[in-house]
């Protein structure tokens, strides 16, 4: 007997009727109809997402600090290929260093660097969660010993240029 | 804090004139007569205890019959009526008219990455698609009875408890908070770049099942993360994390997946498919 309608369902055809439904042939003429109709609407997201609330433009700004960081890396990979040719080059890249264009270029960089340190540390709790038993090492350590850590280093190398220097 | 206090504290945020009107702009559409969404606007009287969602309920049950929204528990632990309330996402039950009553007027549209079906309503169809992708639920591999692999007694779990310690349940119980509210969908730029990225609620859950010490079935769900549209879209925006209703930090569970994912990855290189 075919199945038609629920009560056409028996203990000895059920597994039948369940196939049926699953293969969507007990959905109903109506239905169909129904699912036929739907007309969903597709929203594009605007061209200026990035402007509409101020957590994307700190977000924006955080990726934007990776523009004067790379060409600020360019600058000392230039610098290093001065250093390895004559003393001329060295000296022009010494010049152009010293220029007054440059300098605020230089200040520039280390604000951008250190907004994204800032913004970087302040995210990395989230990323690197340290578990000590059944807490989670606080927030507030994690940042401040990213920062602690970035003053060694810093001095560290303060150090080095000094010893060198003189 | 005293009475006295509290009603201090509640004036200084009411705003002393217009207290009892405020303009609610809805964003309509209706499939069957509709091409555009377009604004409709509401006046309505409200109160201190007024949601988003009970004035919604009350435009449909007096003025715009029509209106078409989901809503269930009225709680935050349903996740049906996630919405965008000028402009950022909100569940509707949680959120109040009076945070809003000095600016005189609240807008409210509908999850808008996601397909609007009608009015505030959206088809889910694709997060769940996703989220069954990750196979959201405990994979364990000496109790799935394979042609080659029969469950030993002794560690099987049908009748016997799967152990956790507290501190295994700590590990990941931030994740299981989850309610497949869709907000962080909606925050994520990422997924209105590409709809086809996997998102913040199902990477949060398939790094849920992942840290789970009666779970192994972190290998099949790295194949689906590691795909070009699973993880590795996301950019650390942040911004599904703060808008989470619950707390759940998608934005931290993906960069942490990221991390993992990179071993897994490797080791898939040499054939090698690890199992836990």
């Amino acid at each position: 007997m075919s199945i038609t309608d629920t009560k056409d369902i028996t203990p000895t055809n059920i597994n039948q009727a369940i196939d049926m439904a699953v293969n969507d042939q007990a959905i109903s003429e109506d239905d169909k109809l129904h699912t036929q109709r739907r007309k969903p609407y597709i929203k594009p997201q605007a061209a200026n997402w990035y402007r509409q609330n101020s957590f994307f433009q700190h977000y924006m700004l955080r990726e934007l600090t990776s523009i004067p960081v790379a060409l600020e890396s360019l600058n000392l990979f230039w610098g290093l290929v001065s250093l390895s040719g004559n003393l001329e080059h060295w000296q022009r890249w010494v010049t152009v260093q010293s220029n007054f264009l440059m300098i605020i270029f230089h200040l520039l960089v280390i604000v951008a660097a250190l907004y994204n340190s800032y913004t970087w540390f302040g995210a990395m709790p989230k990323a690197m969660r340290i578990q000590r038993g059944e807490k989670f090492v606080g927030e507030n350590i994690l940042i401040g010993g990213s920062w602690v850590t970035l003053v060694i280093i810093l001095a560290v190398l303060a150090a080095i240029v000094y010893y060198f220097a003189h | 804090m005293s009475k006295e206090n509290l009603t201090q504290n509640l004036n200084n945020t009411i705003p002393t004139d217009n207290l009892s009107e405020i303009t609610i702009e809805v964003q309509r559409y209706r499939p069957e007569q509709d091409d555009e969404l377009w604004w409709q606007s509401f006046e309505i009287e409200w109160s201190q205890d007024m949601s988003i969602l009970d004035a919604l309920v009350y435009i449909k049950d007096n003025l715009a019959p029509d209106l078409a929204f989901r809503w269930s528990c009225r709680m935050e632990v349903c996740g049906s009526c996630g919405m965008v309330v000028n402009g950022v996402p909100k569940l509707a039950c949680s959120t109040f008219v009076r945070d809003y009553a000095s600016l005189g007027k609240i807008s409210i549209n509908a999850l808008d990455q996601l397909p609007i079906e009608k009015d505030l309503i959206v088809d889910v169809n694709p997060f769940i698609e996703k989220l069954e992708s990750i196979k959201p639920y405990i994979i364990n591999a000496a109790a799935t009875p394979t042609l080659t692999n029969k469950p030993e007694p002794e560690t099987v779990a049908p009748n016997k408890e799967y152990k956790q310690t507290p501190a295994q349940l700590a590990k990941f119980k931030q994740y299981t908070m989850c309610i497949n509210c869709l907000l962080c969908y909606q925050a994520c730029p990422q997924v209105g770049l590409n709809a086809n990225f996997l998102g913040p609620a199902a990477s949060a859950l398939a790094h849920r099942y992942n840290l789970d010490n009666r779970d192994t079935g972190k290998a099949q769900r790295f194949d689906v993360m590691n795909k070009a549209d699973g993880i590795w879209p996301c950019t650390f925006v942040g911004y599904c994390s703060e808008v989470c209703p619950k707390h759940v930090d998608p934005a931290g569970a993906i960069q942490q997946s990221k991390a993992a994912a990179v071993p897994q990855w490797a080791t898939s290189l040499f054939g090698k498919k690890s199992q836990s």
